[in-house]
C-alpha cells in the first residue's frame, strides 16, 4: 500500500509535487514479503544492497534505490497497522496498474509520524 | 539571533582539512615537491600514518581524490601511474607515485605562513570527503574575492554572480534551489547528465553525474528497459520503458564520456531523452549546504585575512591554475 507524499500525489494533490520517493506499507505476511524482496532485488540499482529475504520481516524501514527511484518500505509500519490502514484505504489506477492507496487522512497522520511534519 | 561561524574554511590559511593538510606535509618531509621526482605512494602513506596515525587505506583514498581531475578542481597532488577510473579502482600504493602538485606546493606554504592565505578549501568544497561545501569554479571564485578585496562593500548580488553555481567538473546540468544554495541554506541540488538526440534512431549521453560509473549506468539503463510488466500491465510497461534497443560504452577515456542508446523503431527521441534523463544514475541529487551565505563566506574570508597581501595570494594561485 501506498503512503506518504505518493499517495497525496495519487489522490490528486498537487501541492505535494515534486515527490522524491515513494513509501510504501507492506503486508506483512511471509508470502507477501517473499515477493516484496523478490521485486526489490529485481528493481534495485544494486541487488546486493536490499537486505536478506529473511530479514524483512524483522526491519522496521528499509529504504531501496530502484531503477525506477527511491523506494522506503516501512516494514514495522506493515506490521503494526497494515489491516487498519487497507480498512480505510482506496485503489487508484497507475496505467493499467491499480495500487492501494492510503486514506489521505492517514497519509498526514503517518507523515507527522514520520517527519513531523 | 544564532551566527553559525564558517569555521577552519575561513579562519585556516588554505582552509584545507587536517588530513589533507597531513598528506600534503608528508609529500614534503619525503621531498615528493613539484620539482622532484615522484614518490612511491606507499612511502607518502607510511608517513601520513607516522604522522596523525591515519590508516594507509584511509589516507590513499585522500591521495587519489586531490589528485583526480573530476574530483577537486584545484588537484593538490601529480600523480604518476593509475589513480583510477570513474568506472575501475585505482592500482594499489605499491605500485604508483605520487608528489605535490604546483597547487599543493603552494597550499603547504601558505600553512606554513610562507605565503599569504588560499582559498583552496573555499573552492574544493569537502564533497569529496562526504562533506556538504560543493567545489566552485576556480578562476570565478578568485575573481569574486579579488573584487572584496578591492571593494569590501560590494553588493552580495554582485559576488554571488561573479562566484556562480557550483562547479562538479564533469559538466552535468545543475538545477535545484540555487538561490538556497546561495543564501546558506541546506538544499539539495540536482545534476543531470547531458543526453543529445543524435539522429532518429540514437541518444548520445555525454556526461553524468562525478559520482555515476558509465557500467553501472548502463546496467541501469538495461534495467529500466526490461519487460517485467509487458505481460501483465502492459500500459505500465509502455509508460516505463525508454525504448532503447542497446547500449554501447564508446567513451575514449575518462575525460570523453560517450554513451551511445540505439532506439527501437519507431520511439520518438526526445521523449527517450527526457526519460532516460530521469534514470538514476543520469541523474543524481546532492545535498549541500554553506555555512553562511556564500557571499558572507567570501567576505568573511577576505575579511579574516585582510591584513595580509591577499591580491599577490589570488594571483600566485590564479597562475597556478592557469599555467
Amino acid at each position: 500500500m501506498v503512503v506518504g507524499s505518493c499517495a497525496l500525489f495519487l489522490a490528486g494533490d498537487m501541492a505535494v509535487l515534486p515527490v522524491k520517493d515513494a513509501d510504501i506499507v507492506p503486508d506483512p505476511s511471509p508470502q507477501n514479503l517473499d515477493c516484496l524482496w523478490e521485486a526489490l532485488t529485481d528493481m534495485a540499482v544494486t541487488a546486493w544492497r536490499v537486505p536478506p529475504r529473511g530479514r524483512l520481516g524483522t526491519l522496521d524501514v528499509v529504504p531501496v534505490a530502484t531503477v525506477y527511484g527511491k523506494v522506503d518500505c516501512l516494514l514495522e509500519r506493515g506490521r503494526a497497522d497494515f489491516d487498519d490502514l487497507l480498512s480505510r484505504a482506496s485503489l487508484a489506477p497507475v496505467a493499467d496498474a491499480e495500487v492501494a492507496v492510503a486514506s489521505e487522512a492517514d497519509c498526514r497522520r503517518l507523515r507527522s509520524l514520520y517527519k513531523g511534519r | 539571533m544564532a551566527v553559525r561561524s564558517p569555521g577552519r574554511v575561513v579562519e585556516g590559511r588554505s582552509g584545507l582539512g587536517m588530513v589533507e593538510q597531513s598528506i600534503l606535509a608528508a609529500m614534503d618531509a619525503i621531498r615528493a615537491r613539484p620539482n622532484s621526482y615522484h614518490k612511491k605512494s606507499l612511502a607518502v602513506l607510511a608517513a601520513v600514518e607516522e604522522g596523525i596515525g591515519l590508516a594507509p587505506g584511509y589516507a590513499y583514498e585522500m591521495v587519489l581524490d586531490l589528485a583526480r581531475p573530476w574530483v577537486v578542481p584545484i588537484r593538490l597532488v601529480d600523480f604518476h601511474g593509475n589513480f583510477g577510473g570513474r568506472d575501475y579502482d585505482a592500482a594499489g600504493p605499491r605500485y604508483t607515485e605520487c608528489r605535490l602538485s604546483p597547487a599543493g606546493g603552494l597550499a603547504l606554504r601558505s600553512e606554513r605562513g610562507e605565503v599569504p592565505p588560499l582559498p583552496i578549501g573555499l573552492i574544493n568544497g569537502n564533497i569529496y570527503a562526504q562533506g556538504l561545501r560543493p567545489p566552485l569554479d576556480p578562476l570565478r571564485a578568485i575573481t569574486a574575492l579579488r573584487r572584496l578585496v578591492d571593494k569590501p562593500r560590494s553588493p552580495s548580488r554582485e559576488i554571488v554572480e561573479l562566484v556562480g553555481p557550483p562547479e562538479f567538473l564533469t559538466g552535468c546540468d545543475l538545477s535545484g534551489d540555487l538561490d538556497s544554495f546561495m543564501a546558506g541554506r541546506p538544499t539539495a541540488l540536482r545534476l543531470t547528465g547531458r543526453v543529445v538526440v543524435g539522429d532518429d534512431s540514437h541518444l548520445i549521453i555525454e556526461t553524468l553525474p562525478p559520482n555515476a560509473r558509465p557500467h553501472q549506468v548502463i546496467e541501469t539503463i538495461i534495467k529500466v528497459d526490461s519487460p517485467r510488466w509487458d505481460g501483465t500491465f502492459p500500459q505500465l510497461g509502455a509508460a516505463t520503458r525508454l525504448g532503447i534497443a542497446s547500449i554501447d560504452n564508446h567513451s575514449t577515456s575518462d575525460d570523453v564520456l560517450r554513451l551511445i542508446c540505439t532506439l527501437r523503431p519507431g520511439v520518438d527521441p526526445h521523449q527517450a531523452a527526457e526519460r532516460l534523463r530521469r534514470v538514476p544514475g543520469v541523474v543524481t541529487e546532492i545535498a549541500v549546504a554553506h555555512p553562511v551565505p556564500l557571499a558572507d563566506l567570501l567576505r568573511a574570508w577576505v575579511k579574516h585575512h585582510q591584513s595580509e597581501d591577499l591580491i599577490t595570494a589570488l594571483d600566485s594561485l590564479e597562475t597556478t591554475l592557469t599555467t
